[in-house]
């Protein structure tokens, strides 16, 4: 019971993931503002922005429909975090695993971008909607070549267990090299599921 | 035209696009753009009739802020004016000052702009680049005339301060540095594809429309209109100095772009030419307090275009009427054009493309009831009642005890 309890809140549950997100936010934004001759925040800004944020009044517009809108973000976070259960992250053994999982895991990556897709449709708010449709566009153009490109490391490895799969390559790392176009085109095509410029249309933040 | 595919979505007055409040209604279709239409006049700010209540020298300083980045082209603008009528005869040092700070402005005013396009385009590096070294020129501008924008350096016969050698020498070496930021900075914008690619065949604005919708500044010379009061009708000391109307006839943002970066190289040209030949000699003519009766016209090459000013005088110490047409007014008709057809996604770079400064060209218009808008009048007294009982009832705050000493005089 307590081991459960300590997998979901601290590791590798909730508090971990929460420190790992914004160590990564922070390296980024301090990388890309380095790459911009600018000085970058200090480490705790991220941790900053968040309190800052949750200090923000809610804004619900007139016409949402409060359930799905407020549902939505809480959907987007729980799949995204369960997701995590079954990446291998210290060792090769996730924390758990069945065969088929890698599936899962895609499945589960793909729930926010559908979420936002919902939230802002149920918004009824002009921009929203934009919005929601370009990610929705998007989604289509990038989750192809992402499935394709993970599960060919999947048939690779002949598994469809990600802690088996992350075992294989342990074991013969020479197969990195057959692996390298896809890891390529998994890069390109997450920076569009994160919605990262260039492919940060459905944000539109410039 | 109108079906129900068509979806109208306001753009503004508060937009997190638009660096100024201004109102655009455009009519979708998926994510082109079937129809664009602008309304103006949502910042007016009463400058015009505040100048008639003002003195000539209490005018000029209300005139420098009209604009935060072109605030010297106005400024000079309106004493051009008012020196006309006078008949002053200004000294060849003070126009060649004026020219000075003219072409600083113009290039603060360039590096601004190609930082804002590069963030429209996501480009932030170029932004961060230039805005960067922007602070040389800024710098320079305090270190001349005190302040970074808002000079204070015009007044009516002349200008108000000298230029040292010491001075000179300084913004000689800026310009040096300037000139090697720009060269690196025009490889960027005709070498680099994504700029190329990003900016090519966007907000395209043909000759022909460009002379028709009068469009003006860099905007109209994208379009291969070489159209530059400079050249066309020079003031200051832009007459004796040796320099090209840069033109394009690519016609779309490109084109502004390159011709942006390129009139940089030939401000830096002008800046050299005027410390080198300034002539000696006073900074004033005495300017009589009370200008006669007149009136006159005034033309300046702002930064973003044709800057027109209207004043006429009445004989007394305060004009009759000033009138400002800043260039933004010019071009903001030709972004409707610019903007048919083409994608939602291109619409912030195709605005942010004629520099716009909404602020400055805004008037006030009076909307009649055109039959499809209730529209009616709300006096303030009722407004005010009115928004005491909306935050009681929604936000559960009462305004009305705090407000005891309004709420007597509107006799609530």
């Amino acid at each position: 019971m307590i081991q459960a309890l300590f997998s979901i809140l601290i590791f590798p549950g909730l508090l971990f993931l929460f420190t790992f997100a914004l160590a990564a936010e922070f390296i980024d934004r301090k990388l890309s503002a380095r790459l911009q001759n600018r000085m970058g925040p200090p480490w705790f800004q991220p941790l900053a922005d968040f309190i800052k944020l949750l200090g923000k009044e809610n804004i619900l517009p007139c016409d949402a429909d409060v359930h799905i809108f407020k549902f939505m973000p809480v959907l987007a976070l729980t799949a995204s975090a369960t997701s995590f259960l079954y990446i291998p992250l210290w060792q090769t053994k996730a924390l758990n695993s069945f065969n088929g999982d890698v599936i899962v895991v895609l499945y589960l990556l793909t729930i926010p971008t559908l979420t936002y897709f919902l939230g802002g449709w149920y918004s009824r708010s002009v921009y929203s909607m934009i919005g929601a449709v370009r990610s929705l566009t998007q989604l289509f153009a990038y989750e192809v070549p992402l499935f394709m490109s993970i599960l060919a490391s999947a048939l690779l490895a002949n598994s469809w267990n990600l802690s088996e799969i992350a075992l294989f390559y342990s074991r013969h790392p020479g197969y990195w090299l057959f692996n390298f176009i896809g890891f390529s085109i998994a890069l390109i095509s997450l920076l569009g599921k994160l919605e990262k410029t260039p492919f940060d249309i459905p944000e539109a933040e410039t | 035209m109108h079906n129900s595919q068509d979806v109208q979505v306001p753009f503004g007055p508060q937009h997190p696009a638009l660096k100024e409040p201004e109102s655009f209604l455009i009519t979708l279709r998926g994510e082109k753009i079937t129809a664009s239409s602008v309304k103006i006049g949502y910042n007016h700010r009463g400058i015009e009739k505040a100048c008639e209540e003002r003195t000539y020298i209490q005018d000029l300083y209300l005139i420098e802020r009209i604009c935060g980045i072109c605030s010297h082209s106005h400024a000079t603008a309106f004493a051009q004016a008012v020196e006309e009528i006078a008949g002053l005869e200004i000294p060849k040092r003070a126009l060649y000052i004026r020219s000075l700070i003219g072409e600083l402005e113009r290039v603060h005013s360039h590096l601004l702009w190609l930082g804002v396009a590069g963030h429209e385009i996501g480009f932030d590096t170029l932004l961060m680049y230039t805005w960067r070294d922007r602070e040389v020129v800024m710098d320079i501008l305090a270190l001349l005339t005190g302040n970074r924008v808002n000079y204070g350096m015009n007044t009516i016969g002349g200008v108000r301060r000298d230029i040292t050698p010491s001075q000179a020498k300084e913004v000689l070496k800026a310009v040096d540095i300037l000139e090697e930021r720009t060269k690196y900075y025009i490889k960027i914008a005709t070498q680099e594809t994504t700029i190329i690619e990003r900016l090519s065949g966007v907000g395209v604005l043909s000759k022909k429309d460009a002379i028709s919708l009068g469009a003006v500044g860099p905007t109209a010379r994208a379009s291969g209109v070489a159209r530059d009061v400079r050249k066309d009708d020079p003031y200051a000391a832009y007459g004796e100095l040796d320099f090209k109307v840069i033109t394009s006839d690519k016609c779309d943002v490109y084109g502004r772009t390159v011709v942006r970066v390129l009139e940089l190289m030939e401000s830096y040209k002008m800046i050299r030419q005027i410390l080198k030949d300034m002539p000696e000699g006073p900074l004033t003519v005495r300017a009589p307090r009370k200008i006669p009766a007149g009136e006159a016209a005034s033309r300046y090459e702002a930064p973003r275009g044709e800057d027109f000013h209207y004043v006429r005088s009445n004989g007394t110490e305060k004009p009759d009427r000033v009138k400002v047409r800043a260039p933004t007014l010019a071009n903001v008709q030709a972004v409707s054009k610019m903007l048919e057809d083409r994608y939602l996604a291109d619409m912030p770079i195709v605005i942010a493309a004629i520099d716009p400064c909404f602020s400055c060209t805004d008037r006030s218009i009076v909307i009649k009831n055109s039959g499809t808008r209730n529209s009616k009048t709300i006096p303030w007294e009722v407004l005010h009642v009115q928004s005491i009982e909306w935050y009681k009832e929604h936000k559960g705050i009462d305004f009305s005890a705090l407000n005891k000493k309004y709420a007597k005089s509107f006799k609530i």
